[in-house]
């Protein structure tokens, strides 16, 4: 339903209308009517009783952190106990009565005091184990509830705990490769698949964006890989995952467009770190990182060729893309030779700024192309930056200020002239289709 | 499946799971090997767990040339301290990467090792915090310290046949302090 504030809003300009003679009393029922029963997936009652459950888990943590003797062990767990039963029972008769965002903020209550409940267990019994173990079967109970009611605020719930739980092993208690947050992500993100949830595909891939960011460091030592190294295999993947946005974009899968995105932006932040890298910092290539950078990079030739195929890209994005994989294949090997020439490095470095920013350019243009506005906003963006660290970079060496300021305005005009160039072409190709129409 | 019947499958999940641990603890304290232990608390104060003591033991910090047992030790393997009795109190006489044979009158504790170099290991028991009431927590350590050259302050633990170990009571002075219940 619609926010009880909207539809007072509402009438009151439906009244307003039919006085004012905009509209007749039929039109304003209709509109009334359609006003009414249109569900919002974010109305304003389900968002209270959401931040409702929120205070109230809060409240039951404070209840633990108070720790009082006051009251015997029974009847502390008594409380919670009960109280986390009841809320379950609540969430069901909300649900079963047609209040669903009361019942999930039950459910998410539900949720919250079962966590509430391992940590009173384990304070009034001096349990003092593995305390992440703790959030992983509070994690573990959240999914439950996602999966058996199912219900998107416990699910909600059961990412962000994961991301607890595996941050906690990872940066506390320095677990080197923290796998296991994999298999319970997977189930995770196979639920929110199920649920055909918008958000809890943004929550998974937030999730795992977080484990591989915790990780970069461990996943490097475990393999015995550089900085360098990874970064550019995470600038593939990154590549790969957009490539593979566009493929299931024409296979109708609903968030194809937000994959996209997220390769995007991710493949942009991986090219800003690679590119500013110094030589040392790639290091040996490892045998294993050329086996693994070949199969990502025909992975992702792969999903680019088929995208192209299924006319999701045309020609010039198969050439950027393509064009693209080979520079980020390149870096590292061109790198990893200039250990001892300083004048190669700099040299190396300035032609990378240039692919960079023709990369970035591609990107703007396809992002046109497909009306695409987060690709046009992200790339203008990563232009911005890569602008602004060559300025920081050139003011005092290369260039100075003016001779910058030059070659700069004389490459926006360049571009100016190329876009506008592209816009009359179009226009006029848009013009000969409506005369031929 | 009914929408009842599922959210009641999820309580009975979540509670079962819950009972398992209330259970598990009762056990060890119910029918553990009861030893103790000297310690020396220290305070710190945890966002989840409200005031508690924090404690440390004769066999938090071992000395593997004065112990028997193995002589390699990793972080976070998992360690078992054979202890006997020596006077009023438990001491460590060995220290094993496995479950040990046990002599006598020993008792083995299960921990997980949280340092490890050159012959000294430190080992967490999961008994290194006692919850206190809030605001009880340094007074309890100031009373403690002031008199910790001269009073001796010692856990009283129960120990599961498998090794795990549970606070029973906190004793100061020759007194119990706080006795744990079981509800």
């Amino acid at each position: 339903m619609r926010s009880p504030l909207y539809l007072r809003q509402l009438k009151r300009d439906l009244d307003h209308w039919i006085a004012e003679g905009l509209i007749d009393a039929h039109a304003a029922q209709n509109m009334w009517d359609e006003a009414g029963q249109r569900a919002s997936a974010y109305s304003l009652p389900t968002i209270l009783s959401v931040l409702g459950a929120l205070l109230l888990g809060l409240a039951a943590l404070s209840f633990v952190a108070a720790n009082f003797w006051g009251i015997p062990k029974i009847f502390q767990l008594s409380i919670l106990f009960g109280a986390m039963v009841i809320s379950y029972i609540l969430s069901w008769w909300c649900l079963h009565s047609g209040r669903a965002g009361a019942g999930q903020a039950a459910i998410l209550l539900g949720v919250a005091l079962f966590g509430v409940n391992i940590m009173l267990i384990a304070q009034i019994y001096h349990i003092n184990a593995h305390y992440p173990d703790g959030v992983l079967a509070w994690a573990l109970g959240a999914l439950l509830a996602a999966i058996l009611v199912p219900s998107r605020t416990a699910l909600t719930a059961a990412f962000i705990l994961s991301c607890v739980w595996t941050g906690v092993e990872t940066l506390e208690f320095n677990v080197t490769l923290h796998w296991q947050f994999l298999l319970f992500w997977g189930s995770a993100f196979l639920v929110a698949q199920i649920m055909r949830w918008r958000l809890g595909f943004h929550l998974a891939v937030l999730s795992i964006i977080f484990w591989l960011t915790i990780n970069t460091g461990n996943i490097a030592d475990h393999f015995n890989w550089s900085l360098g190294e990874i970064s550019s295999l995470y600038a593939v993947l990154w590549l790969g995952l957009w490539a593979k946005g566009k493929v299931v974009a024409a296979l109708g899968y609903p968030y194809a467009d937000a994959m996209e995105h997220y390769g995007i932006i991710l493949f942009f932040g991986a090219s800003f770190v690679l590119f500013f890298m110094a030589p040392e910092d790639i290091g040996h290539l490892a045998m294993a990182w050329r086996w693994t950078m070949a199969i990502l990079t025909a992975l992702a030739l792969i999903l680019g060729l088929i995208a192209w195929g299924l006319k999701h890209l045309q020609r010039s994005d198969i050439m950027g893309f393509v064009g693209t994989l080979a520079a980020l294949i390149a870096f590292p090997y061109v790198m990893s030779q200039l250990l001892t020439d300083q004048s190669a490095y700099v040299w190396t470095i300035w032609i990378y700024r240039g692919i960079f920013l023709t990369v970035t350019t591609w990107l703007l243009s396809l992002g046109i192309r497909h009306d695409d506005h987060f690709i046009i906003n992200v790339s203008f963006i990563a232009f911005g930056i890569e602008i602004l660290l060559i300025y920081v970079d050139t003011f005092d060496t290369l260039l100075n200020q003016s001779a910058f300021f030059a070659i700069g305005g004389v490459l926006l005009i360049i571009v100016s002239m190329g876009l506008d160039r592209l816009r009359r072409r179009l226009t006029f190709r848009n013009d000969e289709e409506g005369t031929a129409l | 499946m009914m929408l009842g019947f599922r959210i009641a499958l999820v309580v009975l999940i979540q509670s079962l799971f819950l009972i398992y641990m209330i259970y598990d603890r009762i056990q060890i304290l119910e029918h553990g090997k009861v030893i103790t232990l000297k310690t020396e608390p220290v305070d710190p104060r945890s966002l989840f767990r409200g005031d508690y003591v924090s404690l440390t033991y004769n066999i938090s910090h071992l000395d593997l040339n004065q112990l028997e047992g193995d002589n390699n030790f990793e972080k976070w393997q998992h360690i078992y301290v054979a202890v006997e009795k020596r006077g009023e109190d438990w001491a460590p006489t060995g220290v094993y990467a496995s479950w040990p044979q046990i002599i006598g009158d020993q008792v083995v504790i299960e921990g997980t090792v949280t340092d490890a170099f050159d012959h000294a290991v430190w080992a967490d028991y999961g008994i290194n915090s006692y919850f206190v009431p809030e605001g009880k927590g340094k007074g309890i350590e100031q009373a403690i310290n002031i008199q910790a050259d001269t009073t001796p302050v010692r856990v009283q633990l129960a120990v599961s046949d498998k090794g795990e170990a549970a606070i029973k009571g906190l004793i100061l002075n020759g007194k119990m302090l706080y006795q744990e219940t079981i509800f």
